[in-house]
């Protein structure tokens, strides 16, 4: 089976992640460079923008201030009343996985390698960066940190009675002993589904970009650039999107879905309140 | 800065456990979702003062 | 004979059909909506890519296990 995938072969594919360096007993790899990147791009674009934000936005800041925007006009019509403890989760969550997954279409992520000699002494050449949710880790994290997220705030918006209500008896109670196991079950591959999606598209983007690169030329792999980077983003907004929906669903208990109460357009009055409200708690920083 | 704090306490704790109890890594995943737990508490805290 | 090479191409080849013809329905329902009332978008969009993505994760599962099939 591994044969597929050593040195002689055309392209260079590795599930798991490939160890860099060790730091004592610790090991750093490969997308955890391509987070670390991720991660100091955003927190220099957020510390840039909370320094030198003004009422009258500079091109930098009109940028940064589209995604916010645009996912607070979704939250706010999707969660109703509780949606400034929705918010920052799902923004982050969808601006982290959106710069990490288009690192992986910066030039050298992939290309430039280190040798790597592991501990039975085979060398193999390890790519230095690699996109940070092409690495099972990382999306089983955050998909961790939203099934916290919908658990913790299920709990604390309908008290912890009310939350084992919800997921142990149904809402017809005769179907209980049937509709408990599979509402359990399926609260539990939320998991697993949140994190596999985002891994899948990822990683079969990577590899699909390094075969593209190695079977043809010029332009055709930058068509294949293009398609990464609008599957990209398109995996950031369901990840972030799906995650909302369950926390509402959560927060709301099952009496009626939320689309009944969503009322469209009353944001254009909100939008003058949004930054105003946001300029206020940025004092408030934890 | 809370938020980073709850769950590296969290970690922390889980992390201490094992090494006392000497058992597989269970305690250190039960401490990195009580930590993030803490950590989506602390969210609602400083969302509800703005949501009032 | 190794089997290994048709064992991945069966699962994504198989595991693309379902997800091909789930989301043609959908995105066509979509589209018949979006015709006949076109200032409905916003309110379209979240649940359509919320379908969109539920659909298409069938898919990104048989590719994944393909994956693993061919290289682990």
């Amino acid at each position: 089976m591994p044969h597929f995938a050593t040195e002689e072969s055309l392209v260079h594919v590795a599930i798991a992640a490939e160890e860099l360096f060790h730091i004592g007993p610790f090991v750093v790899t490969n997308s955890m460079v391509g987070v670390l990147i991720a991660t100091v791009l955003l927190l220099s674009a957020a510390i840039w923008v909370s320094r030198n934000a003004s009422t009258v936005p500079s091109r930098l800041q009109g940028i940064l201030e589209f995604p916010v925007e645009f996912m607070a006009n979704i939250v706010r019509s999707q969660s109703g009343d509780r949606w400034r403890a929705v918010l920052p989760l799902i923004l982050t969550i969808f601006l982290l996985v959106l710069i990490a997954n288009w690192v992986g279409l910066l030039p050298g992520v992939g290309t430039i390698s280190i040798n790597y000699t592991d501990a039975e002494g085979h060398t193999a050449a390890h790519p230095l960066i690699r996109p940070a949710s092409a690495d099972l880790n990382f999306t089983l994290a955050l998909a961790v940190i939203a099934f916290v997220g919908f658990v913790t705030w299920g709990i604390r918006a309908n008290g912890l009675g009310g939350y084992l209500k919800e997921t142990f008896v149904a809402n017809p109670a005769y179907m209980t002993p049937i509709m408990t196991p599979i509402h359990i079950v399926s609260e539990f591959s939320r998991l697993i589904s949140l994190s596999m999606r985002l891994f899948g598209n990822v990683f079969a983007g990577e590899v699909l970009l390094a075969v593209m690169l190695a079977l043809t030329f010029a332009v055709i792999p930058a068509i294949f650039l293009g398609l990464e980077l609008v599957f990209g983003f398109v995996q950031a907004l369901v990840f972030a999107l799906l995650t909302m929906t369950y926390i509402t669903l959560a927060m709301a208990g099952h009496g009626g879905g939320h689309d009944e109460e969503h009322d469209a357009p009353h944001h254009d009055a909100d939008d003058a309140g949004l930054s105003e409200n946001y300029a206020a708690a940025g004092s408030n920083r934890p | 800065m809370r938020l980073g704090l709850s769950v590296i306490i969290g970690i922390g704790a889980g992390l201490l456990v094992d090494n006392w109890l000497r058992t597989s890594p269970i305690f250190t995943l039960v401490g990195v979702a009580l930590g993030i737990a803490a950590a989506m508490y602390t969210i609602w805290d400083v969302a509800r003062d703005h949501m009032r | 004979m190794d089997l290994t090479p048709l064992a991945a191409g069966l699962a994504i080849g198989l595991g693309a059909l379902g997800p091909g013809i789930g989301l043609g329905l959908g995105v066509s329902k979509a589209m018949e909506a979006l015709g006949r009332n076109p200032e409905a978008s916003g309110a379209i969009f979240v649940p359509y890519v919320l379908g969109i993505a539920l659909t298409e994760a069938i898919g990104i599962y048989a590719l994944v296990i393909g994956l693993l099939i061919l290289f682990v």
